[in-house]
């Protein structure tokens, strides 16, 4: 059965529980986690929310972020 | 009998120009047949018949067949048979049928290029007959003065520019081959799998500009800020205050950020070094279209489509050269003096022009880019009666453009100053304009970034007036506008000067793109990718560009319109038959963005009554009629709802009523100016005092 992606409608892909590009926005998020490591000294879930506060945050980043956070919460 | 001459021109009022230029005694006569105006000019013992067309006459059509995909087989037919729109058309074929009965000798004087030399030949094929094809004569001008008319009269070659019109038939050949089958395809795929009709459209150049859009709108979508850290300091050198830059313009952690501040904090600097550097900036050249497009957004901010029209009414005017033009290069054979004295007798334009003419020599600087058929645009020198705001604004940026490119460089003084504060290296910067050279002529549309310095010594020492390091994040690509797309477009040369604007339209016309800064909808990039994964040569950039290459080969006499289309069909069968055999999945995946968008387009805004839902445009099944309700109505927990106006269109503006919190809608009717308006009937906004006054 076809799988659809945790966020939106699309199909997910074969790897991940995210469609293309909601997964690509998650590697990015994952990249840009070190850089703000290394910065602020944050942890992930300091970090999430940092990135859900950015206006320049793109709003599949975003979505991830937001999902990861409420998982986070649930989990 | 007096020899007769039917001369074609593209626009009644370029006829109107030509024929005041060509008749001897400067007045022609004017009439009219079945509505067409047409001049009789005396020349040379001739008569001359000086006829116009709309544009083009002549398109192509599907020869028999359904309305299905593949196509291949076409023909030319009169325009008013393909567009309904065009049916002033049919009177201007007739007329022009007529009159060339008894005509001995035939001239195209269309605008030189590729449109113009094809709106001739057709008219000369289907109307005339096809021997005044071959005895055909071509008039070649750059612009509509009198002077450049006569001349182009008195010096054209004897026969036709055929390798230009074949190139002009063979591309609006290829245009129509792609076009028509990948809309079909595209609107088919939706129609057979679901049932439900939506027009949707895809070009040989449409597809790969739409691709470029979509990258970036990923790019952006999925774009993830990182922090950085600038160091913001200040010195106070008498009253004034100068920015220092510190020596790395980003720094990569807060701790490293803060330890810079506290170490340079309320201490003072000392200069360590002073450079002077000289530094010349040459003029820009003159523009070509797709520059004066560009520069007219980003100075004026007029869409390309607003700038063409200005220039091609400043052209039909006899203002400026013909604006559809690639060159950047202004040719020895234009009189430069003779424009410039041309523009001296205006007073906006006096003093520059009276600056330049002092020069013992005229070198424009020239661009890279050249057009065969024609020089940069430029103005004629000719003064202009009155003009609208538009083609006034253009008028000036193209008339400065000119004689900036003719004027010297600027020159300008940079000083940059090491300031050494504990260990840590700022600078500071100035520049200063010591020669203005042409920014003087293009002041209007140049930034000049000038700074003095006050006198500094290497020694001398500088207190610290502030020093700060604020948190920045990495901003994600700026999406494209107008400007910088058809500047994209141009670069990775994929179609032409005439239609990349009608491109960029077509994508916004479609809801494949919103308007202003290009933001691909989710229609659109649901098109892209379906077609990514099924037909990516739809796409392909490649593919345009070789084509392109095939029809500038064309043009050239090094290929033959024939084989060029030939090859396009060849390239276009597989696609298709691909395409056709996942017809189905292509369909259904279009459907669901289709569905999507649409829902999209029909939100007006949040719901204040549940403050979960969303307001959103229903139309009723029963009656036809439409109001506004909340999404959450189905699920039975919201029956917020709001009467519509029934006429007009209704869009979103993103806003809530700040007195009721219900939607904002602006309402559109043709006809009536649009409206604003709250949906909310009792809101207190439109509740009116004893008095009848709005409260």
């Amino acid at each position: 059965m076809e799988r659809k992606c945790e966020i939106c409608a699309r199909l997910g892909t074969e790897s991940s529980v995210y469609c293309v590009h909601h997964l690509e926005a998650y590697n990015h998020l994952v990249e840009a986690y070190e850089v703000w490591r290394n910065a602020l000294g944050i942890d992930w879930a300091g970090f999430l929310r940092e990135i859900c506060a950015q206006p320049e945050t793109g709003i599949w980043a975003r979505e991830v972020a937001e999902s990861l956070i409420e998982a986070g919460r649930s989990g | 009998m007096r020899e007769r001459t039917l001369v074609i021109c593209e626009k009644p009022t370029a006829a109107r120009r030509i024929a005041q230029a060509l008749d001897e005694s400067g007045t022609p006569e004017e009439r009219q047949l079945k509505g067409a105006p047409y001049f009789l000019a005396r020349r040379q013992g001739g008569v001359l018949v000086i006829v116009s067309a709309l544009g083009h006459l002549f398109s192509i059509a599907q020869d028999g067949g359904t309305w299905s995909y593949p196509v291949y087989n076409y023909k030319w037919v009169p325009i008013h048979e393909t567009d309904r729109k065009a049916s002033r058309t049919r009177d201007f074929i007739e007329a022009i049928g007529a009159l060339s009965r008894d005509v001995e000798r035939y001239v195209s004087a269309c605008d030189y290029d590729m449109e113009g030399s094809l709106i001739a030949y057709m008219i000369l094929l289907h109307v005339c007959g096809g021997e005044s094809v071959s005895t055909a004569r071509r008039m070649r001008y750059s612009t509509l003065t009198p002077e450049d008319i006569v001349k182009a009269w008195e010096t054209m070659p004897p026969s036709l520019d055929l390798p230009l019109i074949d190139a002009g038939r063979s591309r609006h050949e290829i245009d129509w081959l792609f076009g028509i089958n990948l809309s079909r395809a595209l609107t088919l795929s939706v129609k057979n799998s679901t049932g439900f009709y939506k027009t949707l459209s895809m070009g040989r150049v449409q597809g790969p500009t739409l691709g470029f859009i979509k990258e970036r709108e990923i790019e952006i979508r999925a774009f993830v800020p990182t922090p950085y850290w600038v160091i913001k300091a200040e010195i106070r050198i008498g009253r004034k205050r100068y920015r220092l830059e510190y020596s790395r313009p980003r720094i990569d952690t807060a701790k490293e950020a803060d330890e810079i501040v506290r170490a340079c904090q309320g201490k003072k600097g000392t200069v360590s070094s002073i450079e002077e550097r000289r530094r010349e900036q040459p003029p820009w050249p003159p523009f070509s279209l797709g520059d004066l497009q560009r520069e007219a957004y980003y100075k004026l901010r007029y869409s390309p489509r607003t700038t063409l029209r200005a220039a091609e009414e400043l052209y039909l005017k006899a203002l400026i050269s013909y604006p559809r033009t690639s060159s950047q290069r202004l040719p020895p054979s234009i009189d430069l003096r003779g424009i410039l004295r041309g523009l001296r007798k205006s007073r906006d334009y006096a003093e520059l022009a009276e600056a330049l003419l002092f020069q013992p020599s005229l070198r424009p600087r020239q661009g890279k880019r050249d057009d065969p058929t024609h020089p940069a645009v430029h103005p004629t020198g000719r003064m202009p009666s009155s003009l609208g705001r538009v083609e006034a604004r253009v008028y000036d940026l193209i008339c400065r453009r000119f004689m900036a490119s003719m004027a010297g460089p600027s020159r300008w003084l940079d000083v940059d100053a090491n300031v050494d504060v504990e260990g840590h290296r700022f600078h500071l910067k100035g520049s200063t304009i010591i020669e203005r050279g042409w920014i003087a002529f293009y002041e209007p549309y140049v930034k000049k970034r000038e700074g003095e310095l006050p006198p500094l010594k290497e020694g001398q020492t500088l207190p610290i007036s502030r020093i700060d390091a604020p948190r920045n994040v990495t901003k994600p690509p700026a999406r494209f506008n107008p400007g910088s797309l058809l500047g994209l477009m141009e670069r990775e040369n994929i179609g032409t000067k005439a239609t990349r604007t009608d491109v960029m339209e077509t994508l916004v016309k479609r809801g494949y793109v919103r308007g202003g800064r290009l933001e691909v909808t989710d229609l659109g990039l649901s098109i892209v990718e379906t077609l990514e994964t099924y037909c990516p040569e739809i796409l392909s950039v490649a593919l345009t560009r070789e084509m392109e290459e095939d029809l500038e080969a064309i043009q050239a006499g090094d290929a033959l319109g024939e084989a060029v289309v030939r090859k396009a069909v060849d390239a276009l069968r597989p696609i298709l038959a691909e395409f056709k055999s996942v017809e189905g999945e292509i369909g259904l995946e279009l459907d669901k963005a289709i569905r999507s968008e649409a829902v999209r387009a029909s939100i007006l805004g949040p719901c204040p009554g549940c403050g979960t839902g969303e307001i959103r445009l229903i139309e009723s099944r029963r009656t036809g009629k439409r109001f506004a309700g909340c999404t959450n109505y189905r699920n039975g927990s919201c029956e917020k709802s709001y009467p519509l106006p029934q006429r007009g269109r209704i869009k979103a503006t993103g806003r809530s009523c700040p007195a009721c919190g219900a939607p904002v809608v602006n309402v559109v009717r043709r006809g009536r100016r649009p409206w604003t308006l709250c949906l909310d009937p009792d809101c207190p906004t439109k509740r009116r005092n004893e008095d009848g006054e709005k409260m």
